[in-house]
């Protein structure tokens, strides 16, 4: 999975100054480490990679359990996984 | 989700933290002396009861000399604790430079009082005669935990509580802060410490009640040494035995009315005489000094098909088990439940742990399957682990990438650098960062360039 060259990179403490505040967006949101079991991880990747390239979020692939993407992205993740979790649960028909 | 609780704490904590002419004053109530004495871990008790009759100071070493090879962490807690509560005060003498220890002389002379007379109560229990019909055991028992029950209805939602006590809405806004929040035009809700609060056993809730009660008194214009003093003296009053009102001073009166709304006397009235009778509820706030909660009998039943049987007609039971499981039917005696996935995940996002919910139904657990191990099963017990888990799959965490370190001692000190080390990647010489930890580790890593 190649990392996605985004605008928004300040995690590049030598080679790029960040235009804002101790590297944040314009809303002042830090970039998101994400630590999760493998298959979440795997999940995460699938939802970037179906996202429009302008929307990709994933700014870096750490290993099999550790993502590192941008601030913007949480909600996103969390309401991803939680449909997901609720696909997966049988509700007995009333 | 925050694991945050509420802690009961100990009420010695809270003596403790009164300043120092305070505790004096309150040592000079020989059954403040006895609760504190009951109070203090087993080291302590044996050397305050040692030095009960010296005068002089001991050293300190030579108080080493008592100890066995492995005893020196117990005796140093049991020092700690006798310093902070002024029990014991230390002298320190700088041209021999030593330390010794002497007994409070007014803990010292009460505690020998009360040891040799006995301890006598500031008034008697009412003769036969005048109080006509005393409740019964029991029926002391059921009255004491209805004005529990009713007033802790009241606190979490006062539209369901039958009838209101007698608690000023002042009062019981106190209580209720830190329990409930209150948004404009809403109803209050409960937060994630009311739900805590809400499973937590009645002598814990007990404690936490009367630790705000204390708490605010200054507020109110109590002295809060008097406030503690008065409530320690009743816990050593015999339960079930009345006493009379006008042997209270005028401020103990004001104190009872309150107490009989939370359920810890009985207020009755004879034809000339009124009197009050402390219920358990009263007694166990010694006991609870030390720590050691007496078990009331439990209600539920929890079988492997994750059906919930709770043997209660109490409302606020049927509130509480509402928290974490679907209620289903509600008979006069009996509440049919089961603990689904929806109703646990219901009460995480309000907070409650999946230990909590667990250590509530075995402390609670139906003496028919209390002596079964384990009273809960463990199927259940397993499974509520498992989803509560399922909810936190996905950590998240504002951090940063550090990448393209020129060095390898570069980054191993980098690595080394502060606690916010979240991973590393020593292959590609490449680390997570906590985001907090983001300005320190730039000025570091500019210095080292």
């Amino acid at each position: 999975m190649l990392p996605q060259e985004t605008p928004n990179c300040h995690w590049r403490l030598f080679s790029e100054e960040s235009p804002h505040p101790a590297g944040t967006d314009f809303l002042g949101r830090t970039p998101i480490a994400v630590f999760s079991d493998i298959p979440m991880a795997q999940f995460i990747i699938n939802l970037n990679a179906a996202q429009p390239a302008s929307q990709k979020f994933i700014i870096h692939v750490l290993d099999g359990t550790h993502l590192f993407v941008q601030p913007h992205a949480a909600e996103m993740i969390r309401s991803a996984i939680s449909e997901f979790r609720d696909q997966n649960s049988y509700e007995k028909p009333a | 989700m925050p694991q945050v609780r509420i802690i009961a704490k100990n009420f010695m904590d809270m003596v403790s933290a009164l300043p120092a002419m305070k505790l004096d004053k309150l040592y000079e109530n020989p059954f403040i002396c006895e609760a504190i004495l009951r109070s203090l871990p087993p080291l302590a008790k044996k050397y305050v009861l040692q030095m009960l009759y010296i005068e002089n100071p001991i050293l300190a070493k030579s108080m080493e000399e008592w100890l066995l090879a492995d005893g020196y962490s117990k005796h140093k807690v049991a020092l700690d604790r006798l310093v902070q509560l002024r029990v014991f005060s230390e002298i320190s003498d700088s041209r021999k430079r030593e330390t010794s220890y002497i007994l409070n002389p007014t803990f010292q002379a009460n505690l020998q009082k009360h040891l040799v007379y006995g301890g006598v109560l500031p008034r008697e229990p009412m003769s036969s005669a005048i109080t006509n019909r005393l409740p019964s055991l029991e029926d002391l028992e059921a009255y004491a935990l209805e004005q529990w029950e009713c007033f802790l209805l009241q606190l979490i939602n006062s539209a369901q509580a039958e009838r209101h006590s007698n608690i000023s809405s002042s009062m019981m806004k106190v209580f209720q802060r830190g329990l409930l929040s209150q948004r404009d035009k809403e109803a209050p809700k409960l937060t994630e410490h009311g739900f805590q609060f809400l499973l937590m056993d009645t002598n814990a809730q007990l404690w936490y009640i009367i630790r705000e009660y204390i708490s605010n008194s200054e507020e109110r214009g109590v002295d809060s040494a008097d406030l503690i003093s008065f409530l320690l003296e009743l816990s050593f009053h015999a339960t079930g035995e009345a006493y009379n009102v006008n042997t209270l001073t005028e401020f103990q009166k004001c104190i009872i009315k309150d107490l009989a709304d939370l359920g810890l006397v009985k207020l009755q009235q004879g034809r000339k005489e009124s009197w009050f009778i402390p219920t358990k509820l009263a007694s166990n706030l010694s006991v609870s000094l030390s720590d050691t909660s007496s078990r009331e009998q439990g209600f539920v039943v929890v079988e492997t098909n994750f059906r919930m049987y709770a043997y209660s007609s109490s409302k606020l039971n049927c509130e509480i088990l509402r928290l974490f499981s679907r209620i289903e039917y509600q008979l006069p005696n009996l509440i049919v439940g089961a603990i689904t996935k929806e109703s646990l995940y219901d009460a995480f996002e309000n907070g409650i742990s999946a230990e909590q919910i667990i250590s509530f139904l075995q402390q609670n657990a139906h003496p028919r399957v209390a002596e079964r191990v384990p009273s809960v099963p463990e199927n259940v017990t397993d499974q509520i682990r498992l989803w509560e888990s399922d909810l936190n799959r996905v950590e998240m965490m504002s951090a940063y990438v550090y990448d393209d370190f020129p060095s390898r001692d570069v980054f191993e000190s980098a690595c080394d650098f502060d606690s916010g080390l979240l991973w590393e990647d020593s292959k590609k010489m490449r680390m997570v960062v906590k985001g907090e930890i983001h300005m320190h580790m730039r000025e570091y890593l500019r210095r080292q360039k």
